[in-house]
C-alpha cells in the first residue's frame, strides 16, 4: 500500500490543504518546529485507523473546515483508492474504489491495510526519535531493544507490572504480602475458636457443681435456724439483766421516801423567783423618791437678768441689724474716696467739651438718633463728593496717558510707511498676470505645433530615404547564387542522362527545378522603372505644410503676448518664469504698502477719538469740584444751627459726640455714688438710735460717738438675753417632771405589796410558813419523783425484750432464776458455732455466684460467632487474592509462551533481515546479530569477531541497532501481510554524518518494499535523504 | 376452622456465620449479620404466636456442625419454651449439620417439644385427639447418611389422621447440595404421608402441591451471596378434607441481592455511578424495609473498562456506594464489587494480527481449548494452592478447568489491553 496524496479539510491548523506525494519511494516532509509534522502523522493515523478516543489526542480544526480529510492510496497492483474520514455525527468513513464507492468501507480499508490496527502501525511501521532515545538510554536493562524486534515495545513494562503486582500478593519466601498476612490472622482465629470449643465441657461440669452447692446451702439453713433461736433467747436475758437489777433497787428505796400530796410543781425555783422580785421592787421604790426630791429643788430656783425678757423684740431687731452695721462702718471710707475720684473725672470730661459747658448744657445737648442719622448722611455725602473728585482726576490722568500713546503709535506708523508708492497698482498687476497666463498657453501651443512639425518633417525624410534604398536594392540581384543554381541544374540533368535508368527522370526533374528557380530569382530581382511619389508621401507633405502654418501663427501670438509683458524677442519658458517672479515681487510690494498705509489711518482715527475722551474727563472734574464746595457750605450752616464751632468737620463731629456721651456717663456715675454714701451714713445713725436707750435701761455703759463701743453694747445685750432665756426654760421643765415622778413612786409601792402576797401563798401550798421548811419538803418530794421515773424506764426496757403482761412477769422470773456467768458462757459457744456455719455458707454462695457468672458468660458467649464471621471473610479474601495471583501467573505464562513461539517462528527471519541493515548502517563494522532462543537478549559481533551486548555499545550504535531491528521486523511482517508505509520522525538526529547517510541508504533499500515517509525539521537531513535516497522533499511550511 | 395449622421451617443454621463476604463489614452491618439467624428464628416464633398455630415443624439443620454454639442451643430452647407456654407444640428432627452424634448442652426441652431420634417415630399433634393429625420423623444419627430414609416411613402412617413426614433429605438429587438421605418424589409419594415437611435444600420449592404435598421452605435467612431474595417459612393450613394451603411468610432480617450492570452503553464515570445508585435504590425498595447485603457485578465491554481496572477505582466506588446507603435501619452494604467487564480489545480481531499480540491471542485460545495445556497451567498454580502455608485453606480451591479458562481469559485481556492499546496510554 502506498500513500499518494493527502487532503486535510480541517485538521489542526491545516485547512483545505492538499499535499501530493510524488511517485518516489522516499518522501521527506520538511518543516520547522510547529509547522505541523506531528499533526500530519496524526492525520495519517486518524484517516487510516480512526480518530483517537482520547480527547487530548484530537487535533481540532483550528483554522476552520470540517474535521477530517482524505488520503489517496494505491494498492500493490497500482489501483487507486480514496479514503475519506470525517469526525462528528454526520461523519464517518467512505472509501472510493476504482469501481466506485465501496459499500463496506471498513472492510475495503482493512484489506488495504492488511487488517492492521493503530497500535500495530505504531509498534511496527512508525517510530520516532523519542523511541530510539528511550531505548538507548534504558541501557536495555528491561529488554526494550530486544522487544523492539518483536513489535511489542510495551512488553517489558507489562512484565514488570505483572511481577510487581504478584509480589504484592504472594512471594514464596515473603512475609509482608497480602497472603501471609491473611494466613497469620486466620491461624490466630483458629486458635481462638478451638479454645472456645472447650466451653461446652466446662458448661456441663459447672452445672453439676452448682446443684451440689444448692443442696448444701439448704442443709445449712435449718441448722442456722435452731442456733439463732437459742442465741436470741440468751441474748435477751443478758440484755435485760442490768435493767432487772436496777428495777429491784428502785422499788426498795421508794418504800423509805414520804409522799406529799399536791405539792407545788417546780417549788424551789418559784420560791427563789418571788424573793428576787421583792428585792427589785424595793430598790425601784427608793430611786423614785430621790428623783422627786431633785425636781422640787429645780422648780424653785431664781433667774439673773430676767427683766431682759421684756425687751426681747428690740434686742432681736438689734441682733438682725448687727451684721449690716459692721458692713456700713467698714464701707463708708471707701465709698467716699470713690466719690471723690468720680467728681474729678466728670470735671475733666466737661473741660474737654470746651468753654461754656456745664451740667445743664450737657443734659440739654441733643445726641438723639435723628442727629446721628443726619451726621451719617453728611458723612456719606462728603465721601461721595471726595470719591467723585478723585475718580474724575484719575480718569483725566488716564485719558491723557492714552492720548500720548496713540500719538506715538501714529507717528511710528507714518515713519514705517514707504516713502515711495509701489511700482504697479492692483489693476496693472492683474492685467500683467492675465497676460502671463496667456503667454504660457501660447508658448505650449507653439511648442506642440513645433513638435508636430518636426515629427512630420522626420517622417517625410524617412519615407524619402526608404524609397531610395529600395530602389538601390532592387537594382542588384544575387548573381553568384543564380549562376550556381543554374550550374547545379545543368549538372543534375547531365548526371541523370549519364546514369540512366531510374536516376534519369530524377536528374532531369531536379535540374529543371534548379534552373527554373534561378530564372525566377533573376526576374524578381531586376530593377523597376521610375515611379511617382506614393499617396502616403503626399499626405505627409500636406500635413507638414499645415503644421508649419500653425506653428508660425502660434509663434506670432506668443510674441504679441511677450511684448505686452515687456519681453523682447521670442520668449522661452525660463523668460516666462522670470516674468512671473517679477510680478510676484510687485504683488508683495503692493501688499506691504497697503498694510502700512492701513495702520497709519487706523492710528490717526484712534488719536482723534482719544482727544474727545480727554475733553469729557476735564468737564467731569470741574463738575465734581463744584459739588464738593456746595456740600461744605451746607455743613457749616448745619453747625451754626446747633451753635457749634464751624471748624468742626463731618469727621470730627463723631468724636465730639463721643466726648459728650463720655461726659454724660461720668456725671451719671458720680450721682449714683453720692446717693450710696448718704444711705450708709443713714444706716449707722439708725442703729445707734436702737442701741442707746436699751444700754441705758439695763446698765451697760455707752459712748454714742464711739462706734466700737456701740457694737460691744449691742453684743452684751444679745448675750445676756440668751442666758436669761436658757435658765427660764430649765425651771419650766423641772416643774413639769415633779408630778410625773410622784405617780411613778405610787406604782412602785403597789407592786411591792403584790409580790409579798404571792410569796405567802406559795409557802402555804407547800404546807410551810417559812422558806427554809418549804425548801426541805421540796427536796424530799423531788427524790420520790425520780425513783418512780427510773422504775418506769426499767420496766419499759424489760418489756421491749420480753413483751408486756405475763410475758414480762415470766421474763422477770427467768431472770431471777438465771446465772449471769452461765448465760455469758452459753452465748459464746452459740456465736462460735454460728460463725462457722455462716462462713461455710458464704464460701458456698461465692462459689455459686462464680458459677452463675461463668454460666452467664458461656450462655451469652458471642465471640465465637464474630470470629467465625471474621474467619469466613478472611477466607474469602484469601481466595480472592489467590484468584488474582493465579490470573497474574497465567498472564506471565501466556506472555512467556508467546515469546517463545515468536522467537521460534518469527525471530530468525527478523534477525536475519536486521543483521543486513545493521551491517550496512554501521559500514560493515558489525557483521552479525544473534538472539539465542530463551535468553531474551541480542548479541552483536564486530568485524574483529568480538561479541558485544547492547549495553556495551555506544548510545548512537544502540539506536542504530534498534532501527535495524525495526527494519527487520518490517521486512518480516511484509512477508506475511500488507506492506504499509514506514513513517519515521527525526530518527537520525543522533547519528554521525557518515552513519546517517548509510542509514538513509538503508531507508532507500527498505523503500523497495515499503513506502518511506520521513518527517524532519533539519534541512541537512532533508538534503541527505534527497542525495542518498533520491527522496522528494515536501516543505509543509509553505502553502499548497 | 382449619383442621390443622402449622409452620414448616427448616435449615435454621443458628449462629452460623455468613459466607462469601470479602470485606470487613462496618459495625452496624456486622452487628446485624451477627444476630441475623437468631432474629429470623425470633420472627418464626413470633409468627407462630401471632397466628396461634397448632405446631412448629423444623426439618433439620437447626445448628451448623462445629458452630453449634451454646448460645444457639439456649436461644433455640428458649423459643420452644415460649411456644410451649402458649400451648403450641414443636417437632424437631436433625439433619447432617446437627446430627445426633454432635455435642449438645444439657438443656431440657419443654414438655410440648418432640425431638425425633434415629428411628422413625410417630407423635400426635394433639395428644388429646391422636386421630386428628400425627407427625412422623427421624433424625440423622451421624452427619453422613447416604441411606434413603424415606423408605423407613412406608407403612407407618395411620389411617384417618393427617400424616406429616418430617425429614431432612435431598429429593431428586439436587446438585447444589450434598446428597444426604437421597430419595425421589416417587419414594415420598409411596410413603403414605399427606404432607412432607422437608429440609436440606435452601431454596424454597414445592415439589408437589397435594397428595401428598412435598415442600422445601428453604432457609429462613440467606447466609450467602448466592442465597438471594426473600427467605422464610410456610404457614400451612389443612382443612377438614386434608387439602393443604401454603402461605409463604418471609422472616429474613437481611436480604441478599446480586446487582448486575452492563457498562456497554455507558459513556462516563458519572453515568456509571448514577446507574449503580439507581440499582441500589431499587434493591432497597424491593427488600421491603430490610437491610440489604449486595454484591455488585459489572459486565459488558466499553471504554469504562480501563478506568475500572485501576487499582483504586473499585474500592472508591464501593466506598461511595456504602457511604451513600449507610442508613441506621434500611442500609445497603455492598460487600464486593466484581469488575467482570471486558476490555475494548476485540479478541477475535486481535487473533487475526500477524504480530506479537496476534500470536498471544491465538495461543490463549489454543490453551483454553486444550485440557492438557490447562493441566500444565494448573501445575504453575500449585506453588500457592498446594505447596505453601496457605495450603490448609486453599488446597480445595485449586481452579478447575472451567475456572482456569476464565482466569486465562482475564489474563489474556490484561495482556492484550497493555500490548494493543498502547496508543491510548501514550
Amino acid at each position: 500500500m502506498r500513500i499518494e496524496k493527502l487532503y486535510l479539510d480541517g485538521f489542526g491548523h491545516f485547512h483545505q490543504r492538499s499535499i501530493g506525494l510524488v511517485s518516489g519511494p522516499v518522501t521527506v516532509f520538511y518543516g520547522p518546529n510547529e509547522a505541523g509534522k506531528s499533526t500530519l502523522l496524526a492525520f495519517i493515523r486518524a484517516i487510516l485507523f480512526g480518530f483517537p478516543s482520547r480527547f487530548n489526542s484530537h487535533h481540532p480544526p483550528l483554522a476552520g473546515g470540517r474535521h477530517g480529510g482524505r488520503i489517496t492510496l494505491s494498492d500493490s497492483v497500482g489501483a487507486i483508492y480514496g479514503v475519506e474520514r470525517y469526525a462528528g455525527a454526520r461523519g464517518g468513513l467512505n472509501v472510493a474504489t476504482p469501481d466506485g464507492p465501496a459499500s463496506n468501507a471498513e472492510a475495503v480499508l482493512q484489506r488495504l491495510t492488511g487488517n492492521a490496527t493503530p497500535d500495530l502501525f505504531r509498534n511496527v511501521f512508525a517510530f520516532s526519535l523519542d523511541e530510539l532515545q528511550a531505548a538507548a538510554s534504558l541501557n536495555d536493562s528491561s529488554g526494550t531493544i530486544y522487544s523492539a524486534g518483536q513489535g511489542a515495545p510495551g512488553l517489558p513494562a507489562l512484565m514488570k507490572s505483572l511481577s510487581d503486582h504478584k509480589g504484592q500478593i504472594y512471594l514464596s519466601r515473603g512475609n509482608n504480602q497480602e497472603v501471609p498476612r491473611l494466613l497469620n490472622t486466620l491461624r490466630d482465629i483458629d486458635a481462638q475458636l478451638r479454645a472456645i470449643e472447650g466451653n461446652a465441657v466446662r458448661y456441663g461440669a459447672i452445672t453439676a457443681r452448682k446443684s451440689e452447692i444448692d443442696s448444701a446451702l439448704q442443709g445449712g439453713d435449718a441448722e442456722l435456724s435452731v442456733l439463732n433461736a437459742r442465741l436470741h433467747e440468751i441474748s435477751s436475758l443478758l440484755a435485760g439483766w442490768d435493767d432487772w437489777l436496777a428495777l429491784s433497787n428502785c422499788e426498795t428505796q421508794l418504800q423509805d421516801v414520804p409522799r406529799y400530796v399536791d405539792f407545788p410543781e417546780n417549788p424551789v425555783p418559784r420560791l427563789e423567783n418571788l424573793e428576787a422580785q421583792i428585792r427589785q421592787a424595793r430598790e425601784d421604790r427608793d430611786e423614785a423618791a430621790e428623783q422627786l426630791r431633785r425636781a422640787e429643788e429645780a422648780s424653785e430656783v431664781d433667774i439673773p437678768g430676767e427683766n431682759l425678757l421684756d425687751d426681747v423684740g428690740s434686742i432681736e431687731a438689734i441682733r438682725r441689724a448687727r451684721g449690716s452695721f459692721d458692713n456700713s462702718v467698714r464701707d463708708l471710707p471707701e465709698r467716699r474716696a470713690e466719690l471723690r475720684g468720680m467728681e474729678a473725672d466728670f470735671a475733666k470730661n466737661l473741660a474737654d467739651l470746651g468753654h461754656g459747658w456745664g451740667e445743664t448744657e450737657l443734659q440739654s445737648f441733643d445726641t438723639s438718633l435723628v442727629v446721628r442719622n443726619q451726621l451719617e448722611r453728611w458723612k456719606q455725602r462728603t465721601t461721595e463728593s471726595r470719591e467723585r473728585a478723585k475718580q474724575a482726576q484719575f480718569q483725566l490722568d488716564q485719558e491723557r496717558r492714552t492720548l500720548l500713546d496713540h500719538e506715538s503709535e501714529t507717528q511710528e506708523a507714518r515713519e514705517k510707511l514707504p516713502s515711495e508708492p509701489p511700482p504697479l497698482d492692483a489693476a496693472a498687476l492683474t492685467e500683467r498676470q492675465d497676460g502671463l497666463r496667456a503667454a504660457r498657453g501660447q508658448l505650449g501651443e507653439y511648442e506642440r505645433q513645433r513638435q508636430n512639425h518636426e515629427n512630420l518633417r522626420g517622417q517625410l525624410n524617412a519615407l524619402s530615404a526608404s524609397r531610395e534604398t529600395q530602389e538601390r536594392a532592387s537594382g542588384r540581384p544575387n548573381v553568384p547564387l543564380l549562376i550556381l543554381m543554374g550550374l547545379a541544374g545543368v549538372v543534375l540533368i547531365i548526371a541523370g542522362l549519364m546514369v540512366g535508368g531510374r536516376a534519369l527522370p530524377l536528374g532531369i526533374a531536379g535540374g529543371l527545378v534548379l534552373l527554373a528557380a534561378a530564372a525566377g530569382l533573376w526576374y524578381m530581382g531586376r530593377p523597376s522603372p521610375s515611379a511617382p511619389p506614393s499617396p502616403m508621401a503626399s499626405a505627409l507633405g500636406r500635413q507638414n505644410a499645415e503644421t508649419e502654418t500653425a506653428e508660425e501663427t502660434a509663434r506670432l501670438s506668443l510674441m504679441e503676448s511677450a511684448a505686452a509683458l515687456g519681453l523682447d524677442g521670442q520668449p522661452t519658458t525660463a523668460a516666462l518664469e522670470s516674468a512671473d517672479a517679477h510680478l510676484e515681487s510687485a504683488r508683495n510690494a503692493l501688499d506691504a504698502w497697503n498694510a502700512a498705509n492701513a495702520r497709519v489711518e487706523e492710528s490717526a482715527r484712534w488719536e482723534k477719538l482719544q482727544k474727545q475722551r480727554l475733553e469729557e474727563a476735564v468737564r467731569e472734574q470741574e463738575a465734581a469740584k463744584v459739588s464738593a464746595q456746595e456740600a461744605q457750605q451746607e455743613w457749616r450752616q448745619w453747625l451754626r444751627e446747633r451753635e457749634l464751632d464751624e471748624t468742626i468737620t463731618v469727621d470730627t463731629m463723631t468724636t465730639f459726640l463721643a466726648r459728650v456721651e463720655a461726659a454724660r456717663t461720668s456725671l451719671a456715675e458720680a450721682s449714683r455714688m453720692r446717693d450710696r454714701v448718704a444711705a450708709i451714713e443713714h444706716d449707722i445713725e439708725e442703729f445707734r438710735e436702737q442701741v442707746e436707750p436699751l444700754s441705758i435701761n439695763h446698765g451697760i455703759p455707752l459712748d454714742p460717738e464711739d462706734r466700737r463701743q456701740l457694737a460691744d453694747a449691742a453684743d452684751g445685750l444679745i448675750k445676756r438675753l440668751e442666758e436669761a432665756r436658757d435658765c427660764h426654760a430649765i425651771r419650766q421643765r423641772a416643774k413639769e417632771q415633779k408630778e410625773e415622778i410622784q405617780r411613778l413612786l405610787d406604782r412602785q409601792e403597789q407592786r411591792l405589796q403584790l409580790v409579798e402576797q404571792e410569796l405567802a401563798a406559795l409557802l402555804g401550798a407547800g404546807g410551810a410558813d417559812d422558806p427554809e421548811v418549804f425548801r426541805l419538803r421540796a427536796r424530799q418530794h423531788g427524790e420520790r419523783l425520780n425513783l418512780e421515773r427510773e422504775r418506769g424506764q426499767r420496766i419499759r426496757s424489760l418489756e421491749r425484750l420480753s413483751g408486756p403482761g405475763d410475758r414480762l412477769d415470766a421474763f422477770r422470773e427467768s431472770l431471777a432464776a438465771s446465772d449471769r456467768n452461765g448465760l455469758d458462757q452459753e452465748s459464746g459457744h452459740l456465736s462460735e458455732r454460728l460463725a462457722e456455719v455462716d462462713s461455710r455458707r458464704n464460701s458456698q454462695r461465692e462459689e455459686r455466684g462464680g458459677i452463675d457468672n461463668e454460666l452467664a458468660q458461656l450462655m451469652g458467649e458471642e465471640e465465637s460467632s464474630r470470629l467465625r464471621i471474621h474467619c469466613n471473610t478472611l477466607l474469602e479474601q484469601l481466595q480472592e487474592h489467590a484468584r488474582e495471583w493465579s490470573r497474574l501467573t497465567l498472564a506471565e505464562v501466556l506472555l512467556e509462551k508467546t515469546r517463545q513461539k515468536f522467537e521460534r517462528e518469527r525471530q530468525p527471519s527478523v534477525i536475519q533481515h536486521a543483521q543486513g541493515y545493521f551491517s550496512n548502517i554501521t559500514g560493515q563494522r558489525y557483521s552479525r546479530l544473534y538472539a539465542p532462543i530463551g535468553e531474551q537478549s541480542i548479541t552483536v559481533t564486530d568485524f574483529t569477531g568480538a561479541s558485544k551486548q547492547p549495553a556495551e555499545l555506544s548510545r548512537g550504535t544502540r539506536e542504530q541497532l534498534y532501527l535495524a531491528l525495526r527494519f527487520g521486523l518490517i521486512r518480516e511482517f511484509g512477508d506475511h501481510s500488507e506492506r504499509l508505509p514506514v513513517v519515521v520522525d527525526e530518527a537520525l538526529v543522533n547519528f554521525d554524518p557518515g552513519r546517517a547517510r548509510l542509514a538513509a541508504e538503508s531507508f532507500a533499500e527498505l523503500s523497495q518494499t515499503n513506502q518511506v515517509l520521513v518527517f524532519t525539521c533539519h534541512p541537512a537531513t532533508a538534503d541527505m535523504f534527497a542525495e542518498a535516497a533520491g527522496a522528494q522533499v515536501v516543505d509543509i511550511s509553505l502553502g499548497s | 376452622m382449619a383442621r390443622l395449622r402449622f409452620v414448616h421451617a427448616a435449615d435454621l443454621h443458628l449462629d452460623s456465620p455468613f459466607q462469601g463476604i470479602r470485606s470487613e463489614a462496618p459495625g452496624y452491618v456486622a452487628e446485624t449479620l451477627h444476630r441475623a439467624t437468631f432474629d429470623a428464628y425470633e420472627n418464626i416464633i413470633g409468627l407462630c404466636l401471632d397466628e396461634r398455630v397448632d405446631a412448629l415443624l423444623v426439618a433439620g439443620d437447626v445448628y451448623d456442625g462445629a458452630d453449634r454454639s451454646l448460645r444457639a442451643q439456649l436461644k433455640f430452647v428458649d423459643g420452644l419454651a415460649r411456644l410451649d407456654k402458649a400451648g403450641i407444640r414443636s417437632f424437631i428432627c436433625h439433619g447432617n449439620h446437627d446430627s445426633l452424634d454432635g455435642w449438645e448442652a444439657r438443656l431440657d426441652l419443654p414438655g410440648g417439644c418432640v425431638r425425633f431420634g434415629p428411628e422413625v417415630e410417630a407423635e400426635p399433634v394433639f395428644p388429646g385427639d391422636p386421630e386428628r393429625a400425627a407427625v412422623y420423623g427421624i433424625s440423622y444419627p451421624r452427619r453422613e447418611v447416604r441411606e434413603n430414609l424415606s423408605l423407613r416411613f412406608r407403612g407407618a402412617a395411620s389411617s384417618g389422621a393427617f400424616n406429616i413426614g418430617l425429614l431432612h433429605a435431598n429429593v431428586g438429587g439436587n446438585p447444589n447440595h450434598e446428597s444426604y438421605a437421597p430419595c425421589t418424589v416417587a419414594d415420598l409419594e409411596d410413603a403414605g404421608m399427606d404432607y412432607w415437611a422437608l429440609g436440606h435444600v435452601h431454596t424454597r420449592q414445592t415439589l408437589r402441591e397435594q397428595g401428598p404435598a412435598i415442600v422445601y421452605p428453604g432457609n429462613p435467612q440467606g447466609r450467602h451471596p448466592n442465597e438471594t431474595g426473600a427467605r422464610g417459612v410456610y404457614l400451612v393450613e389443612v382443612d377438614d378434607y386434608g387439602a393443604v394451603r401454603l402461605d409463604f411468610r418471609a422472616v429474613d432480617v437481611v436480604r441478599w441481592e446480586a446487582l448486575s450492570l452492563d457498562i456497554s452503553g455507558l459513556g462516563g464515570e458519572q453515568e456509571l455511578l448514577n446507574e449503580i445508585n439507581s440499582l441500589a435504590d431499587s434493591a432497597l425498595e424491593a427488600a421491603g424495609g430490610r437491610p440489604v447485603m449486595a454484591r455488585l457485578a459489572l459486565t459488558g465491554r466499553g471504554p469504562l473498562h480501563r478506568w475500572l481496572r485501576r487499582a483504586d477505582t473499585a474500592a472508591t466506588i464501593l466506598e461511595q456506594l456504602n457511604d451513600r446507603c449507610a442508613n441506621a435501619h434500611t442500609w445497603l452494604w455492598c460487600e464486593r464489587f466484581q469488575v467482570g467487564t471486558a476490555s475494548p480489545v476485540d479478541r477475535e480481531q486481535a487473533a487475526r494480527r500477524e504480530d506479537f499480540a496476534g500470536d498471544l491471542a491465538r495461543l490463549g485460545g489454543e490453551l483454553r481449548e486444550n485440557p492438557g495445556a490447562l493441566a500444565e497451567l494448573r501445575e504453575s498454580l500449585r506453588a500457592l494452592y498446594v505447596n505453601s502455608n496457605a495450603a490448609p485453606y486453599l488446597r480445595n480451591y485449586l481452579p478447575s478447568d472451567e475456572e482456569l479458562a476464565e482466569l486465562l481469559s482475564a489474563a489474556e485481556d490484561e495482556c492484550l489491553v497493555s500490548l494493543v492499546n498502547e496508543e491510548d496510554e501514550a
